[in-house]
């Protein structure tokens, strides 16, 4: 299991869920809320479950030598806050992400960083730190995470 | 001097190529697909932030590189032409295309793009077995499995698996040992070649290199039933290979999860790793869970740039993909692989060929041919800089280089009229002007080189210039080595031809392709003669040469004494181009005349006759080219074009006779452009051999008749 006393953002997938018997769920002092299984699976239940998470564990910014673009592209990451509904995360702000990202990649707005070896696989060998583009590395997989999630109904995306 | 050697041992060869630059060029070969020729894949630069090369050796091992992907289409377009394909990138193209991206997948710079239901449940929570089919073992899902899902799965590979991609292997080796080189031939061979050696290495690195435990699985088919059929493809009958009888490889590859299933507990979950439809829906009806995935495609790699350092899908370490593991994996799919920048060298990684072994030991430690090469050092006789005498400053150089080869005094001069052209009307008949109109405007383009020495004479292979000019428009930035290899010499003189008719600049350490290249290679692959005139009378010589012929009057042969040493040249060049033809080499004449068909015939019709001496009715076909050359101005590719369109208009009719091959007159020969696989060819025509009127017909004399209306 990933250690997570570095992490520095979360990227979740969530879906919709309905659950195939009715859930309460009770708060202290307040009466429980049912979830009805004969929701449309359409319609929002207000139950999701998390079906992909990944760890960031280093300030993946840190190669964006602009300040305007590195709080650009983290404007766009904080679309994805948890606190906003689901409708307002969709995969389509990750897109948003991948295109700026991209842009701002081919202009030469971000220099390598050097990553430390707590961040490296475990199971790989190595010690020292070497240089990486992390904002490329981040866009190949939120690309690769967009491809297999997209066009599946009830998606949702939240970074924290 | 080509030497075995591992990926790790070869890394500090692979960081010396980056000690003068950080960005090099790959390049890939298929050497019977591709001829001699490479295709560029892109470029490859390190991650870096200080140009430091003491520590290139630990970025290229821990994979801190980015590969720059050209785009897709200029690609297939290129793979096309290597492939000699005339009419463009064909479905084989495109499949080959969508194997290279399953090698990026393979190593691990793409990951396959998994059916989101099956992306959830990962990684597993109970072991779970997978068992893969062949989709899987070539675009990559394998590889992801060993590396990033064991040692939750274990893997099975079921023997019609390997049997499929050993099946492969045996089309490739049949394919590149037969002798026919056609074109669709070498679409086939490269297909096969990327699949089935790509195929058999992601098989040895997980039986022999990952930390993956691999079951083998029995055949489970029917012993009076083959799962292979005759290839039924016209382009390879005579190879006798054979196809994977699909439904039943594919029913093959469920029994085995079926068998895994039964012989499981309850509990134990068996899975079929799939990017194939058919089998996945299959599969579902049956009970067994696809894990699916959509296949590979090469517009996942091409246009992009990719990563040796990626994020591991689960864990969000960082995880890497050494160069030299890239660089394996092209060579092995390809067949060779060349890593290179014109100032500190190239690194090769060759797989197969003729001159190189294998050996299982290869296999098990993973070694293949391996060559460095320092870039190229000046010659012996220049003086090395810094020895004595100071470099000369570039432009210096480069003025140098193209140094005035004077010319011989009282010869033209460009935008002046040659000597001869001041008695041509002396000379001229009236009413007998030769038409001019078919003659190309000829003027200087500005920012092209001009002067005097831009416009002296060179000497050439036009071949070699020819194929010049499509290698710099494959790749656009061609090594100097490269070009000298392909010329057998320094090229000082390809490269002044070329560069003063602006048709290419010299880089650093390389020539890039000038803006009118691609419309001058198009034109050569596509035999395309007035663009191939159009483009080369861009060059000062070249049009020096063509004021000539433009000056001179019909009948008068041109004087070959100012061309000098560049006479054969400048005659081939005027030849494909239509300018010129020859009778011999000291009687050239211009070919200006390209009368319509209706004009042709009243022409031919009313020289025949004065040809015919002995009454016969029959001419020699060289002595009736040399006669409409020297005395109308009609270059043979003409005449031959025209005789056959006025024949076919009824206009007149031609007949030969003869049966034996005229051997005489060997020297009377004119050369043409010609394509062979999509390349252009300068083909010497024998004017007295039969055939070269009509294709098919050995016969030595004409008989050409009017037609009464």
């Amino acid at each position: 299991m990933p250690d997570d006393t570095n992490i520095q953002r979360t990227f979740s997938i969530w879906r919709e869920f309905h659950p195939s018997r009715p859930l309460a769920h009770r708060l202290a002092g307040e009466a429980p809320v049912i979830f009805h299984t004969d929701s449309a699976p359409e319609e929002d239940s207000g139950l999701y479950e998390e079906i992909y998470r990944w760890h960031l564990r280093e300030d993946i910014l840190a190669g964006i030598t602009e300040e305007g673009v590195r709080s650009e592209v983290d404007d766009v990451l904080k679309r994805l806050d948890a606190a906003k509904p689901p409708s307002a995360r969709q995969l389509d702000v990750l897109r948003d992400f991948i295109n700026l990202a991209r842009t701002r990649l081919n202009e030469g707005a971000v220099d390598p960083v050097l990553w430390n070896e707590p961040n490296a696989d475990p199971r790989e060998e190595g010690t020292d730190a070497v240089e990486v583009n992390s904002l490329l590395s981040l866009t190949l997989h939120l690309e690769w995470i967009v491809a297999c999630f997209e066009g599946r109904p009830g998606i949702s995306v939240s970074v924290r | 001097m080509f030497s075995l050697m591992s990926p790790s041992q070869a890394e500090p060869l692979i960081a010396k190529v980056f000690a003068a630059s950080s960005k090099c060029q790959l390049l890939v070969s298929e050497e019977h697909a591709f001829g001699k020729r490479c295709l560029p894949l892109g470029t490859v630069s390190l991650v870096s932030s200080e140009p430091d090369p003491a520590r290139h050796e630990r970025l290229v091992q821990r994979g801190a590189f980015e590969w720059r992907l050209p785009c897709l289409d200029e690609t297939k377009r290129k793979v096309a032409c290597l492939l000699g394909l005339k009419d463009g990138p064909d479905d084989r193209v495109r499949r080959a295309m969508d194997e290279i991206a399953s090698i990026a997948a393979r190593v691990g710079c793409i990951y396959p793009r998994f059916d989101p239901v099956a992306l959830e449940e990962m990684p597993f929570r109970r072991t779970t077995t997978l068992v893969v089919d062949t989709s899987s073992v070539l675009q990559g899902a394998l590889d992801f499995a060993a590396r990033f899902l064991h040692p939750g799965v274990r893997l099975k590979i079921p023997a019609i698996a390997q049997m499929e991609i050993a099946n492969q292997t045996d089309r490739f080796l049949k394919t590149r040992r037969a002798e026919s080189r056609k074109p669709g031939r070498r679409s086939y061979e490269l297909l096969e070649h990327l699949r089935s050696q790509g195929g058999q290495r992601a098989l040895l690195r997980v039986e022999l290199h990952a930390e993956t435990e691999v079951e083998r699985t029995y055949l489970l088919g029917d012993p009076l039933r083959s799962a292979f059929q005759r290839d039924t493809e016209d382009d390879i009958r005579e190879l006798s290979l054979s196809v994977p009888v699909r439904s039943y490889a594919d029913r093959l590859i469920l029994e085995s999860a079926r068998h895994h299933q039964s012989q499981s507990g309850p509990a134990h979950p068996v899975r079929l790793l799939t990017a194939d439809q058919g089998l996945a829906r299959m599969a579902m009806a049956e009970g067994i869970s696809p894990l699916f995935f959509r296949a590979t495609k090469a517009s996942d790699i091409f246009g992009r740039r990719l990563a040796g350092q990626t994020f591991a899908p689960f864990s969000g370490h960082m995880r890497h993909t050494p160069l030299a593991d890239l660089i394996w994996e092209l060579a092995t799919s390809f067949g060779s692989v060349r890593i290179e920048c014109p100032q500190s060298g190239s690194f090769q990684v060759s797989a197969i060929g003729e001159q190189f072994s294998w050996a299982p030991y290869h296999a098990e430690e993973d070694l293949l041919w391996c060559c460095f090469e320092e870039p190229k050092q000046p010659s012996a006789t220049a003086p090395v800089p810094g020895r004595g005498q100071p470099e000369p400053p570039p432009e210096e150089r480069r003025r140098k280089e193209e140094a005035p080869e004077a010319p011989p005094r009282g010869s033209p001069t460009p935008g002046m009229p040659a000597n001869r052209t001041d008695n041509r009307a002396d000379h001229e008949e009236p009413g007998r002007h030769v038409a001019r109109s078919s003659a190309p405007a000829i003027s200087y383009q500005p920012g092209v080189a001009r002067g005097a020495h831009a416009a002296s004479f060179l000497r050439l292979n036009v071949e070699r210039l020819f194929e010049l000019a499509c290698l710099l428009d494959d790749q656009v930035e061609v090594p100097v080595r490269q070009v000298e290899e392909l010329v057998g010499g320094n090229g000082s003189e390809y490269r002044r031809f070329l560069r003063t008719g602006g048709l290419v600049v010299l880089g650093d350490g390389e020539w890039v392709a000038g803006k009118r290249i691609p419309f001058l290679a198009a034109a050569l692959r596509n035999e395309r003669v007035e663009d191939v005139r159009e483009a080369l009378l861009e060059v000062p010589s070249f049009k020096r040469f063509g004021d000539m012929l433009q000056g001179l009057s019909r009948g008068e042969a041109l004087d070959g004494k100012p061309l000098r040493r560049g006479l054969a040249t400048y005659r081939t060049l005027g030849e494909v181009t239509l300018l010129c033809a020859s009778v011999s080499m000291n009687r050239i004449y211009a070919t200006p005349n390209s009368p319509e068909p209706e004009e042709f015939a009243n022409i031919v019709l009313r020289r025949f006759p004065s040809l015919d001496r002995d009454g016969s009715g029959l001419v020699a076909t060289g002595e009736w080219l040399e006669d409409l050359l020297q005395h109308e101005g009609i270059h043979p590719e003409v005449a031959r074009r025209q005789l056959r369109a006025a024949s076919e208009l009824g206009l007149l009719r031609r007949s030969t006779e003869g049966s034996t091959t005229q051997l005489r007159h060997r020297d009377r020969v004119v050369h043409v452009l010609r394509t062979d696989s999509a390349e252009p060819v300068v083909e010497r025509v024998f004017l007295y051999r039969g055939d070269y009127l009509i294709p098919g017909k050995a016969s030595a004399s004409l008989r050409i008749e009017g037609i009464r209306p």
